[in-house]
C-alpha cells in the first residue's frame, strides 16, 4: 500500500506548481480544440498531421515514451540503488534501438491506421479473428498502462499534501482522467501530438537545466560527483557496484533479467508508440523521426543518471528513502535543494503534464484499436462509414477513460513502476511475437497469430495473478492471502518465450495448404513492407 | 566489474557509458546502410511498379481505340 510519505513542498511551491500546471493544460486544451479533426476525417483523427518535420515527430515519440514512471521512478532507482538503477537506464536505450532497427520502417510501410491493418495485410485469411484478438491485447496493455499513469497521479499528489483522504484521491483521479478523455476524444491525434510536443520540450529543458545545475555544483567533475554520491549513500563503495538491489539470491537476478527483457522487447510492441510510427507520410521522415527520438531519449536517460547520482550526493540516500521508500521523490527533493521552490514547481508540474500526455496517448491508441479493428472491421465487416467510425472512436475513448479511472481507484496502492512494467511484459509476450513473425517469417499463419496473441496474453496475466504483486507480501494487493507460487515480480522471462513458442507451434500445426497460401501473401507483403503504400 | 579505472569510475560504469556510444554508432551505421543500400532498391521497385501500371493503362486505351474504330 502507499507509503506514509510526508509532504515535501511548501505553500509557495505548491501554488506555483498549480499555476504552471493549469496554464499548460489550458493552452494545450484550447489548441486541442482548435486543431481537432473538423471534417470528420478518420485518418486525421488516427494519425494527426502527417507532414510534421522529423524533429517534431521525434519529440512526440520521446514524449510518448517518457512517462512519469520513467521520470520519477528511474531517478529514484538510481538514487537508491546506484549502479543497478543505472543499468535500468541502459535497457531503455536498447529498447529504442529495437524500434529503429527492426520494426519502425516495415511497420509504417505495411500499416494504415492500426497494427491490425498490418496483420490483416499479412494474413488475409481469417483477418477478422486476428483483429479481434489484437484489439483485446491492445486494450489490456493500454488499460494497464493507463491505470499506472493514473495511480502515479495519486502518488505524485501524496508528495505534495501528504497522504490524501479517499475523497481527494478520487477527485485527483477523476480530474486527471477527465482531462485525458477530453484530449483523446475531442482532440484526437492532433491534440495528443500537441500536448506531447509541449511536454517533451518542457521535459528536455527541465531535465537539462537540473542536470547542468548538478554538474555545476560539482564543478563539472564527474569523479567528485561519483565519490560524493557513494559517500552520502551510507553504503560506501557498494553503491557503485552491481548487486545492490538485484544481487544475492537467484530469484533476484532472474527478476532483474526478466524486467530488462520486458523493457527492451516491450517498447516495440506498445500500441501508442506504434501509432506514432504510422503517422509520417514518407519513409525518410520516419527514419529521421526515430533517430531524433533515439537521441532525445538517450539524452534524457543520461541526464536522469546524473540527476539520480546528484540526488544521492546532494540530498543523501537516507533522506530520500525517508520521504518515499521507492525513491520517487528523489528528483523533487534535489530540485528543491538546488533551485528552491521555482525549480521544484517546474519539475513537479512537468511530472503532472507528463502523466496527462502519456495517458492521453494511451487512451487514443486503445480507442482507435477498438473503433477501427473491433467495430469497423469485425462488427461492421468493413462497411462502416467514416463519420460512424469516428463517433465510435470518440465514444470508445470515453469508455476507456472511465474504465481506467475506476480501475485506478481500486488499485491505487500498487506501485506505478510495477504496473507500467507489467504492461511492457504483456505487450512483449502477446503483441510482439505477432509483429516479429509477420514481418520476418514466411511460415506464419493465422492460427499461429491467434495462438501467440491469446496465449501470450493469458500466460502473462496468469503469471501476474500468481506473483508476489498480487499476494503474499506486505506491499501486494492482497497481503493476507498467499497463492503466489510464481516467485518473480515480472513475468517476462517466462511469458515472452511462451508467446513466441506458441506462435511457432500454431503456425507449424496449421497444415501445408495454409502455409502455401501464406507464402504467397508473404511475398506480396515483403514488397509492400519495403516499398510502402502507393504514394508520390 | 568493480575494478576502478579513473578515480571512482569503475569498469561497470565505463561499460555503461560505452553502451551509449555504441548505440550512437549503430544508429549512424543503420542510417547510412539504409540510404546507400536499401533506398535505391526501393526507388527502383517503385519506378517499376509505376511503369507496369502505365503499360496496363496504355494497353487498355489502345484496346478501346481499336474497338471504337471497328
Amino acid at each position: 500500500m502507499v507509503t506514509q510519505s510526508a509532504a515535501i513542498a511548501d505553500q509557495f511551491s505548491l501554488r506555483l506548481t498549480f499555476i504552471l500546471f493549469v496554464s499548460v493544460v489550458v493552452v494545450t486544451l484550447f489548441t486541442a480544440l482548435l486543431t481537432a479533426p473538423q471534417r470528420d476525417e478518420i485518418s486525421e483523427f488516427y494519425l494527426g498531421n502527417r507532414d510534421m518535420s522529423p524533429l517534431r515527430n521525434g519529440l512526440a515519440m520521446c514524449g510518448d515514451y517518457v512517462s512519469a514512471a520513467t521520470l520519477l521512478g528511474s531517478t529514484g532507482l538510481v538514487a537508491l540503488n546506484g549502479y543497478d538503477g543505472l543499468l535500468y537506464l541502459g535497457g531503455t536505450m536498447v529498447a529504442w534501438m529495437m524500434v529503429l532497427l527492426m520494426v519502425a520502417e516495415p511497420l509504417r510501410n505495411s500499416g494504415k491506421f492500426t497494427l491490425g491493418d498490418t496483420l490483416a495485410l499479412r494474413l488475409p485469411h481469417g483477418q477478422r479473428s486476428v483483429r479481434l484478438a489484437l484489439a483485446l491485447c491492445t486494450l489490456a496493455v493500454c488499460l494497464l498502462y493507463l491505470v499506472a499513469q493514473l495511480v502515479g497521479s495519486i502518488a505524485l499528489l501524496t508528495q505534495f499534501i501528504g497522504d490524501p483522504s479517499p475523497t481527494t484521491r478520487a477527485m485527483c483521479v477523476v480530474v486527471i482522467g477527465s482531462m485525458v478523455v477530453v484530449y483523446a476524444a475531442i482532440g484526437g491525434m492532433p491534440g495528443a501530438t500537441f500536448i506531447q510536443v509541449v511536454k517533451a520540450v518542457m521535459l528536455i529543458a527541465g531535465v537539462a537545466i537540473t542536470a547542468v545545475m548538478v554538474l555545476q555544483h560539482f564543478s563539472w567533475n564527474i569523479d567528485r560527483l561519483l565519490s560524493t554520491a557513494s559517500d552520502n549513500s551510507a553504503l560506501g563503495d557498494r553503491f557503485l557496484e552491481p548487486g545492490l538491489r538485484y544481487g544475492g539470491t537467484t530469484t533476484n537476478k532472474l527478476d532483474f533479467f526478466s524486467l530488462q527483457l520486458a523493457i527492451v522487447l516491450g517498447l516495440a510492441a506498445l500500441p501508442h508508440i506504434m501509432m506514432r510510427l504510422l503517422a509520417p507520410r514518407t519513409n525518410r521522415v520516419l527514419r529521421g523521426s526515430v533517430v531524433w527520438a533515439v537521441g532525445l531519449v538517450g539524452f534524457v536517460c543520461l541526464a536522469a543518471g546524473v540527476l539520480g547520482l546528484g540526488a544521492t550526493a546532494i540530498v543523501g540516500r537516507e533522506n530520500i528513502a525517508q520521504v518515499d521508500p521507492r525513491g520517487d521523490a528523489a528528483i523533487l527533493l534535489l530540485a528543491h535543494k538546488l533551485g528552491g521552490a521555482v525549480l521544484e514547481a517546474l519539475l513537479s508540474s512537468l511530472a503532472f503534464i507528463t502523466l496527462l500526455a502519456v495517458a492521453a496517448g494511451l487512451t487514443l491508441a486503445a480507442a482507435s484499436s477498438l473503433a477501427h479493428d473491433l467495430y469497423s472491421e469485425v462488427i461492421r465487416k468493413g462497411k462502416a462509414k467514416q463519420t460512424e467510425e469516428l463517433g465510435v472512436a470518440r465514444l470508445a475513448a470515453v469508455v476507456i477513460g472511465v474504465m481506467g479511472m475506476l480501475l485506478a481507484l481500486l488499485s491505487w496502492g500498487t506501485s506505478t513502476a510495477t504496473l507500467a512494467f507489467l504492461a511492457f511484459a504483456i505487450a512483449a509476450s502477446a503483441i510482439l511475437p505477432a509483429i516479429v513473425y509477420s514481418l520476418f517469417w514466411r511460415g506464419f499463419t493465422t492460427r499461429g497469430a491467434l495462438l501467440s496473441l491469446y496465449g501470450g496474453l493469458l500466460c502473462s496475466v496468469l503469471l501476474v495473478v500468481f506473483s508476489p504483486i498480487i499476494s503474499s507480501q506486505p506491499n501486494s494487493v492482497y497481503p493476507d492471502a498467499d497463492f503466489a507460487w510464481f516467485p518473480l515480480q515480472n513475468p517476462g522471462i517466462v511469458s515472452i518465450p511462451a508467446g513466441f513458442l506458441l506462435g511457432w507451434l500454431g503456425s507449424l500445426a496449421g497444415g501445408r495448404g495454409q502455409a502455401v497460401t501464406s507464402t504467397d501473401a508473404f511475398a506480396e507483403f515483403e514488397v509492400r513492407a519495403l516499398v510502402g503504400p502507393d504514394q508520390r | 566489474m568493480n575494478q576502478e579505472l579513473f578515480g571512482r569510475l569503475t569498469l561497470g560504469l565505463a561499460l555503461g557509458l560505452v553502451q551509449f556510444l555504441v548505440m550512437g554508432v549503430a544508429t549512424w551505421c543503420y542510417v547510412r546502410h539504409m540510404r546507400e543500400r536499401v533506398d535505391p532498391i526501393v526507388l527502383r521497385l517503385r519506378a517499376q511498379q509505376r511503369e507496369q501500371e502505365r503499360e496496363q493503362e496504355q494497353a487498355r486505351v489502345a484496346a478501346g481505340r481499336r474497338f471504337r474504330a471497328w
